[in-house]
């Protein structure tokens, strides 16, 4: 609409200014014409630039993601450094039960990881300009600038046992799963520690049920496992 | 009322020939731009580089900015019938070379030949059609010449990214060769002998002076984009130039027969039309090679898509261009240069605001609307200061006209690059934020780009408002009088 009131005014100026004999006549239209014309140019740069007409509108849409990393025991979030300033990542993961790895666009987006006891998942908040109403999309419509992309949001929701790590630090860590005496030497150090405190725990409390053993055990194992990890990732 | 008389005073068919005329013409002026998109073809099959590739427009405009000059003497001496034939026949031998090159140097050598017959063909046409009109037709009889001048430039880009995408950079010439032959044929009988000639000495010292003046300086012009004003080969070149065109002109007005007469300048309404169509074509031209290039750097079109959104534009000029020029017949230049001055300095304006994604349409209709405005001033203006010479001067004119608009022009289009370079150097981010924050120095660098971009759409916009104001001075319908005594006659 926009683009067609430009050619008319456009015209009007062009018929009005050169082929009109009245000059003062031809000089009151070419005025009006120009200034209607100055409006529409106008009127254009703030739509190009300042989205007249527009306004933000938040999408969000969730995804229940698995992990990308192949051990059971510990899924991982991983991400791809960009640059050597951190700001910028990049996160794979999986749609529900698809195989297909996913990513993150790191353009104009916010990363953030949280835990959650619930399914993991991947709230996308995009953030896009629409038009108003339906008059602004009449006039500017045709520049097909509607959903213009402001900025996104990616939160991760995983549960506590997940590890975030980049995909440097992945590598780093299947050396480690794969060679078989470094294994064993880690599971031996888990044991130990989990042993150790286990006794503890028993001089504490004798009347320790088996059930409540087998319960700590448990919780101790993830604890030391993560600590060692995160042992590992770190140097 | 289509018969007029020759030289000869025999009568001959105008509208037939002003056609031949006009599709000679659009044939050879349409090559000036018809190779843009199949440089990184021929790079690949002469397995040349980008610069070198370059030569076969840079070279081409060279030619033909240092034979216009010389057309004015040509078309004097040489009757029109057979220096037409003659531009033509050069124009299709270069042609043809190009067809059948099998190396670079073939092919550089076609497109030089082929510079040399559009550098006749154009003047030529422009001075032929000012001739067998009238004075009160040569609004709409240039407006006819504008279209060819206007609209062939604009559609090689389109043209040529069309054929290499479905056909080989050899067809780009097989296509003109059958439409050269035979407007070539048909000239023989439908052009006749229209300008007045007379015997007169060729002054070899004067071409000397012109061509090395021009070219040098042309090509300093040229070398700008490349390799910026503070390089020797770009500020020694112009200064050379300058200084033997400074030699020419004061040669040319110290000569019994001058070679080009320059004392067209002393006709007030032909200086002004010659400032105001230089600077619209500084304005023009400018706009016209930098936009392309927002468009593909920016937003990542090709080449053909490019040209493919500048092609409305020039469609307008090419329909509006008659149209603009009958209106000059009636109304004068003023009403219409001063609107149209109007229509390209707000036009100009919003592309101080590109930015990363602008409207592909609002670009086209921006573009468009600046192109409706130039088809208003450029011919029309034109017109004006030719009307105001008197006819045995209307070769020499066209001439200078040209040179001078051709000069600027490359002045301006080396302004405009090199403001675009300069801004988007200064502004860009350190290379070492690409390692630490690639996301960042992505944005910093378009923003960078687009500065560079909005400063030379600035100077573009100062240029377009000089112009506007100068239009004022410009007069309303022009009384059909005493130029003939009003000037110069020596």
């Amino acid at each position: 609409m926009i683009i067609i009131l430009l050619a008319l005014f456009t015209f009007i100026a062009y018929l009005g200014g050169v082929y009109v004999k009245n000059r003062s006549l031809s000089n009151v239209i070419r005025i009006i014409g120009d200034l209607c014309l100055i409006v529409i140019l106008f009127l254009i740069v703030r739509n190009d630039n300042y989205h007249l007409g527009m306004q933000k509108v938040t999408k969000t849409k969730t995804t229940y993601i698995s992990a990308v990393a192949p051990n059971k025991e510990l899924p991982m979030l991983i991400y791809k450094q960009l640059g050597t300033d951190g700001k910028d990542k990049i996160y794979l993961y999986k749609n529900g039960n698809s195989n297909k790895i996913q990513h993150t666009n790191p353009d104009k987006t916010i990363n953030r990881v949280k835990i959650t006891k619930q399914k993991p998942r991947l709230v996308t908040q995009k953030r896009v300009w629409q038009y108003q109403n339906k008059f602004s999309r009449l006039m500017f419509g045709i520049a097909k600038n509607d959903n213009h992309h402001i900025q996104t949001v990616n939160t991760f929701y995983v549960n506590a046992n997940w590890l975030v790590a980049s995909d440097k630090q992945m590598k780093k860590l299947n050396k480690v799963f794969k060679d078989p005496a470094k294994q064993k030497q880690m599971e031996s150090e888990i044991e130990q520690k989990v042993m150790a405190d286990l006794l503890q725990a028993k001089q504490q409390n004798p009347q320790l049920s088996s059930k409540q053993q087998d319960k700590l055990i448990k919780q101790l194992t993830d604890k030391y496992q993560s600590q060692i990890i995160k042992k590992l990732l770190n140097n | 009322m289509n018969s007029t008389i020759d030289n000869n005073g025999k009568h001959f068919n105008r509208l037939a020939m002003v056609i031949t005329l006009l599709c000679g013409t659009f044939c050879t002026v349409l090559n000036g731009t018809i190779l843009a998109t199949a440089f990184p073809t021929l790079m690949k099959t002469f397995d040349i580089s980008a610069a070198t590739v370059q030569w076969l427009t840079t070279g081409f405009m060279l030619v033909n900015g240092v034979m216009i000059p010389i057309s004015a003497w040509l078309s004097t001496r040489i009757n029109s019938k057979v220096l037409y034939i003659f531009a033509m026949s050069t124009f299709l031998v270069g042609t043809i070379i190009c067809y059948f090159a099998n190396s670079f140097g073939v092919l550089l050598s076609g497109r030089l030949i082929q510079g040399v017959a559009v550098g006749i063909t154009m003047p030529l046409m422009q001075t032929i059609m000012l001739s067998v009109f009238p004075k009160e037709k040569r609004g709409m009889a240039m407006g006819l010449g504008g279209l060819v001048i206007g609209l062939a430039p604009a559609i090689g880009p389109t043209l040529s990214g069309w054929v290499i995408d479905n056909w080989t950079w050899r067809d780009l010439f097989s296509i003109i060769i059958p439409i050269v032959a035979l407007v070539l044929i048909v000239s023989f009988f439908t052009m006749r002998p229209v300008l007045k000639t007379q015997a007169s000495s060729i002054d070899f010292v004067s071409i000397l002076e012109s061509t090395i003046g021009f070219g040098v300086l042309l090509y300093g012009f040229s070398a700008v984009g490349d390799n910026g004003w503070g390089s020797p080969s770009v500020y020694v070149n112009i200064i050379i130039g300058l200084i033997f065109i400074v030699i020419f002109g004061f040669r040319q007005l110290h000569l019994d027969k001058p070679f080009l007469e320059l004392r067209v300048f002393k006709s007030h309404e032909f200086l002004l039309a010659a400032i105001l169509s230089s600077v619209t074509n500084m304005a023009m031209m400018g706009v016209e090679m930098i936009l392309p290039l927002y468009l593909q750097t920016v937003h990542g079109l090709s080449a053909f898509h490019s040209g493919l959104a500048l092609l409305l534009g020039a469609l307008i000029t090419g329909i509006m261009s008659p149209i603009t020029g009958a209106a000059f017949d009636r109304f004068g230049a003023k009403k219409l240069a001063t609107t149209g001055m109007f229509f390209l300095t707000a036009g100009t304006i919003p592309f101080l605001f590109l930015n990363e994604h602008t409207s592909i349409t609002y670009i086209v209709a921006l573009y468009t609307f600046r192109m409706f405005g130039i088809s208003m001033v450029n011919m029309p203006v034109t017109t004006s200061g030719m009307n105001a010479l008197p006819f045995n001067l209307i070769s020499h004119g066209t001439a200078v006209n040209n040179t001078t608009r051709q000069v600027f022009t490359s002045m301006g289009t080396a302004i405009l690059i090199s403001v675009l370079t300069n801004v988007t150097n200064m502004t860009k981010p350190a290379h070492s934020l690409l390692k630490s924050a690639p996301i960042d120095y992505k944005n910093k660098m378009m923003s960078a780009t687009l500065s560079g971009y909005h400063a030379a759409f600035a100077v573009a916009v100062v240029l377009c408002f000089i112009t506007f104001c100068l239009s004022f001075l410009l007069k309303n319908k022009q009384t059909t009088n005493n130029a003939d005594e009003e000037v110069i006659a020596k």
